[in-house]
């Protein structure tokens, strides 16, 4: 599958995922404003515990409503999104690694085969993972696991930059032309929806890479 | 100010972790919001109200763990 596909396809699955965050966000914060105003109407709110058959305190329902709307769901929600928004990068650098793999290693020269100066990129891997990968392929998808694993625990500023740093090598990518206005020039970005144009996404699976071979469809 | 529904005066509120809010009705909205930003008051109001029983429509206005409900309430009783 092109990388324009797969790229395509994670967004999508990321993009269900926050949409249906939103959603529950939403009903949730509803569904406690309206429990407050049943509490603040003072309307009897009968709650039982089936296992013990008593009748619980409705307590002060109205305040701990106001309380769990804009505190504790605001704050899961918010934390629910950081999560996505750590799939999505994370996941769009894996997939990056696997189909330009020799973006690992910055100072690799694609063109001659070589390395450009004497610092040492290292990826470090256990030895009994590297002994259980058969074949190059599988080795490659070892390695990108460790970088995108140690990226996990790096901050999130630290991710951009990563990503950065390995696009801006790719010079159909340079940022000037992703600066530019689109097609959506004028038009209103749609809440929730990404503004990059596909025609670059469209790029990134289309254009040659620097690895004739391309690894993407050896994994495949 | 009035709550035109209930006719009681409009009471903010509080919570000691979510901090002071006001329930209203959505008709009266825009003129307490009017009031709030007379006196650069901060809040954010829910995006959606809730409307029982066929009664006009709730909204909640927010003053976030920095709202000083005295000072709010004082405001809105001003405002008559």
């Amino acid at each position: 599958m092109p990388l324009s596909d797969d790229i395509r396809g994670l967004a999508d699955q990321v993009l269900d995922r926050v949409d249906e965050a939103r959603e529950f966000y939403v009903h949730s914060r509803q569904a406690w404003r309206l429990v407050q105003q049943l509490a603040r109407k003072g309307r009897p709110v009968g709650i039982v515990d089936l296992a013990t058959k008593r009748h619980l305190p409705a307590g002060d329902l109205e305040s701990r409503a106001q309380k769990y709307v804009t505190v504790q769901l605001a704050e899961s929600t918010f934390r629910d999104l950081s999560s996505l928004l750590e799939d999505w990068i994370l996941g769009l650098i894996r997939l990056w690694l696997t189909a330009y793999p020799e973006d690992m290693d910055l100072n690799f020269d694609p063109a001659t085969g070589q390395r450009r100066g004497k610092k040492q990129e290292e990826v470090q891997i256990p030895l009994s993972r590297l002994l259980h990968l058969r074949d190059c392929s599988a080795i490659l998808g070892g390695l990108i696991e460790r970088v995108v694993r140690d990226l996990t625990y790096e901050r999130p500023d630290r991710w951009f930059r990563y990503i950065d740093s390995r696009l801006s090598r790719h010079k159909y990518l340079a940022c000037k032309e992703i600066k530019k206005p689109g097609p959506h020039r004028g038009g209103r970005a749609q809440p929730g929806r990404t503004t990059l144009a596909r025609g670059f996404i469209g790029k990134a699976g289309t254009e040659p890479g620097p690895n004739p071979a391309h690894p993407a469809k050896a994994f495949g | 100010m009035i709550d035109e529904m209930t006719k009681d005066g409009l009471r903010v509120s509080t919570d000691g972790i979510a901090g002071p809010y006001l329930m209203v009705p959505v008709a009266q909205l825009d003129a307490v919001l009017a009031v709030l930003d007379r006196h650069k008051v901060r809040y954010w109001v829910d995006a959606d109200a809730i409307s029982l029983d066929n009664e006009p429509a709730i909204t909640v206005i927010n003053f976030g763990r920095s709202g000083q409900a005295a000072r709010i309430q004082a405001i809105l009783d001003e405002a008559g």
